[in-house]
């Protein structure tokens, strides 16, 4: 059990009194436990499991072979939460593992030469990896975004094969959105499983006070933009382009889908598209390369095929057009009406804003535009460092000023302080806006409501499409992006 | 000091060769010499490692064959197993310098990339050059993009118009540092070439050849800058987006040149 002491350290390291339960819940449990954590995003899932981590050990006195398991873009930030906590572990991927197979002798399992693990479900699922895995035992097994490996995929075995091994003491699958997809591990006829569920509403901190504060309330302004001669006839062409295109092929839909999105997101992503797929068309050699990260949006929940790359719906003519189109117009109708909101916003919202782009390359574009107007501004983007994205979100913190990131980097990022919100492009999934919003609305947020600005056009970004893509229409909460995208190009 | 805390090692190992995941091909000591083809043909390998009880026994290669073909030339290969033909090639680990492998690839087709617990991967020439061409290809495509900036600024512009374009871009900037900007385009940097075109005053000079948008040609240089800093400076290995932004924006200067040029030839007043 967990005593006094450490539950003190606990409150001293700012951690929230549910973030202890959920602590003294699992090391108060006995040995061969299952827990779900299926807290609404904000709640601080993360610094909770690598406070477990820290607790373990203190309480153990030594550190708990722990494997973590989470999504690629998430292994730096888990390894840098563990640093703030002390907690030293490898983030073990191919390569990696490759070196502590050579460094470890003939007869010994190379996951021995390793205490606390952090890799994706996606490496243990190759090679028959999680077999060797499970031959040694694991004091903690932690499995981030678990909503993501059920099911009868190979993922889904992965979790299930930790979550029923003997070897495995404590699992942790950690997940905002579970609803329905973990039903397999509740039912479990295995060790006893707890869920912990808890909403922001029903927390409060040491001294009794909600934990999202008073006034968690929003307030939501679309900014309807007047295209130029130019930037209409781009987009309307584009539209049409694609019409045309319009195919079932799973393959062609996934690359009109990216077409739309580029074009919705900013032109300079779009003309970055349409370049790259220009430069596939003429260049083969850079296709194998660039397969698996074809998608510019970066994240993305659908699939990508060696095949689908490399057939675009649109022919190089076609891509030679809109590149021409792109050529011909003089003035950014989204950019300037976004620096106006900033002009206008930035100073009664606190000094802080974050824009928040699904593409990288509108983050780019965006943050060298807004740096122009003489704003500090910061980058995040998935690709960057553990150092440069810290250094980005404590210079953002320090100075105020506007943080540019993509929803990839933002997962994991506590902007609680933040109070205005622009969303230059939107996800087509629900799931990344939910963890978009959550980076804002969550434990530690001030007083005082959260802005969202959106932004609307006639021809490519409708207004009813951008309040079904920011949920703000009902009825669209049961359709999925592939029926948003097929209504609106008309294709069957 | 642990891996971790030191960062990754600045040394060329052979572990780097192998990014990712790989799929190792083996043949068992019994094997046919004919279903060993089958299996190395569509996939056009020319050697395939010979593994017995999780342990390498020897390489099956064209070039074994060939060798036991011409010691004895009555033999069918068909009724050879690949144990009768196979050879052994030098064996690696990891973490030995690269620099090793090259010595073997003198010698053999492929070498061996083994750990106690058994065969990792085996590298081949192929191999060692996808990596050297990883490596060299960004700094390649910053040449060609640096070139071909230089060289489209000197399409667009007079001599008597870059003085004015120096003036407008540059000559505060460098008198602020105590020096004189440079007046002669070969001995500008990168950073004076995109200040040149970006500037607003001059831009005058450059849309006609690169679009009517100077922001979105601004973010396209901004980004190389970046990406060339960190290039230069060795900090993080290029990520594919980064790669492939160099490589469109070196065609997008390519298609701009070659437009400029063609129209120069049709209307060669202009």
């Amino acid at each position: 059990m967990m005593g006094e002491t450490l539950h003190d350290e606990l409150r001293e390291r700012e951690l929230f009194p549910h973030q202890v339960e959920f602590i003294e819940t699992v090391l108060g449990s006995g040995s061969g436990r299952r827990l779900i954590l299926a807290d609404a995003i904000g709640l601080g899932k993360t610094r909770a499991c690598v406070a477990l981590v820290w607790a373990w050990s203190r309480l153990h006195g030594r550190q708990p072979r722990t494997l973590i398991l989470a999504p690629q873009a998430l292994l730096p930030i888990w390894r840098a939460s563990l640093a703030n906590f002390e907690v030293v572990a490898d983030i073990v991927d191919a390569a990696k593992f490759r070196h502590v197979e050579a460094r470890t002798p003939a007869g010994q399992n190379p996951w021995t030469s390793l205490d606390i693990v952090i890799t994706t479900v996606d490496f243990l699922k190759r090679h028959d990896r999680v077999r060797t895995l499970l031959e040694v035992s694991w004091d903690l097994v932690i499995v981030d975004e678990a909503h993501l490996y059920t099911g009868a995929s190979q993922a889904g075995e992965v979790l299930r094969a930790l979550w029923d091994a003997d070897e495995v003491d404590v699992m942790v699958a950690a997940s905002a959105t579970p609803s329905g997809r973990l039903d397999d591990l509740v039912t479990s006829a295995g060790p006893t499983v707890r869920v912990l569920r808890r909403s922001a509403t029903d927390l409060v901190d040491w001294e009794g006070r909600p934990i999202l504060g008073a006034e968690a309330s929003q307030v939501v302004e679309i900014v309807r933009l007047q295209l130029t001669a130019r930037e209409r006839d781009l987009l309307e062409v584009t539209r049409s382009l694609l019409q045309r295109s319009a195919t079932e092929d799973p393959g062609r839909r996934f690359l009109i889908r990216a077409y739309v999105q580029a074009a919705q997101s900013s032109l300079f992503t779009f003309e970055n598209l349409l370049r790259r797929a220009l430069l596939r068309a003429d260049r083969q050699e850079f296709t194998s390369v660039v397969n698996s990260q074809f998608a510019a949006p970066e994240v993305d929940d659908y699939q990508d095929t060696p095949e689908a790359t490399l057939s675009s719906p649109l022919s190089r003519e076609d891509l030679l057009h809109l590149i021409e189109l792109i050529d011909l117009i003089e003035v950014d109708t989204k950019w300037s009406a976004c620096a106006q909101v900033l002009q206008a916003r930035l100073p009664e919202d606190g000094g802080s804003a974050v824009i928040f782009c699904d593409f990288a390359y509108t983050a780019q574009y965006v943050a060298g535009l807004v740096s122009k107007t003489g704003t500090p501004v910061e980058l995040l983007i998935a690709a960057m460092s553990a150092e440069e994205r810290d250094h980005a979100l404590q210079s953002f913190q320090q100075n105020g000023g506007v943080l540019v990131l993509t929803s990839a980097a933002a997962e994991g990022v506590a902007l609680a302080y933040v109070k205005l919100c622009v969303h230059y492009d939107l996800p087509w999934d629900s799931a990344v806006l939910a963890q978009r919003l959550g980076r804002i609305r969550r434990i530690g947020a001030g007083p005082g409501p959260v802005r969202h600005v959106l932004f609307a056009d006639e021809v490519l970004l409708p207004e009813p499409l951008v309040k079904m893509l920011f949920s703000l229409d009902e009825d669209a909460a049961a359709r999925t992006p592939t029926e948003v995208l097929s209504e609106f190009l008309g294709i069957p | 000091m642990p891996e971790e805390l030191a960062g990754p090692s600045p040394f060329h190992d052979v572990g780097r060769i192998f990014p990712d995941d790989v799929d190792v091909c083996s043949v068992e000591p019994s094997m046919s010499v004919a279903d060993a083809l089958s299996l190395m043909a569509p996939k056009r390998y020319s050697q395939v490692p010979v593994v017995a009880d999780g342990r390498v026994r020897g390489v099956f290669s064209l070039w074994s064959l060939i060798y036991q073909l011409l010691a004895a030339p009555g033999l069918s290969p068909l009724d050879l197993a690949v144990e009768d033909v196979m050879e052994s090639i030098p064996s690696v680990t990891v973490d030995d310098p690269l620099d090793l492998v090259l010595e073997h690839l003198n010698l053999h087709d492929a070498v061996l990339v083994g750990s106690p617990h058994g065969l990792q991967a085996i590298a081949t020439a192929t191999d060692v050059l996808s990596y050297f061409y990883r490596i060299a290809r960004p700094y390649v495509l910053l040449q060609e993009i640096e070139l071909g900036l230089r060289n489209l600024i000197d399409m667009c512009v007079t001599e008597a118009e870059l003085e004015q374009c120096i003036d407008r871009a540059l000559t505060r900037q460098y008198e602020s540092r105590k020096k004189k900007p440079p007046t002669r385009l070969s001995d500008m940097t990168f950073e004076d070439y995109r200040s040149i075109i970006a500037s607003r005053e001059n831009w005058e000079f450059f849309r006609g050849a690169l679009g009517q948008n100077r922001e979105l040609v601004s973010s396209k240089l901004e980004q190389v800058r970046r990406i060339r800093n960190d290039v230069f400076h060795f900090r993080d290995p290029v990520s594919v987006i980064d790669h492939e932004t160099l490589a469109a924006t070196r065609y997008w200067l390519f298609d701009k040149a070659r437009s400029m040029r063609e129209r120069h030839r049709r209307e060669p007043t202009s």
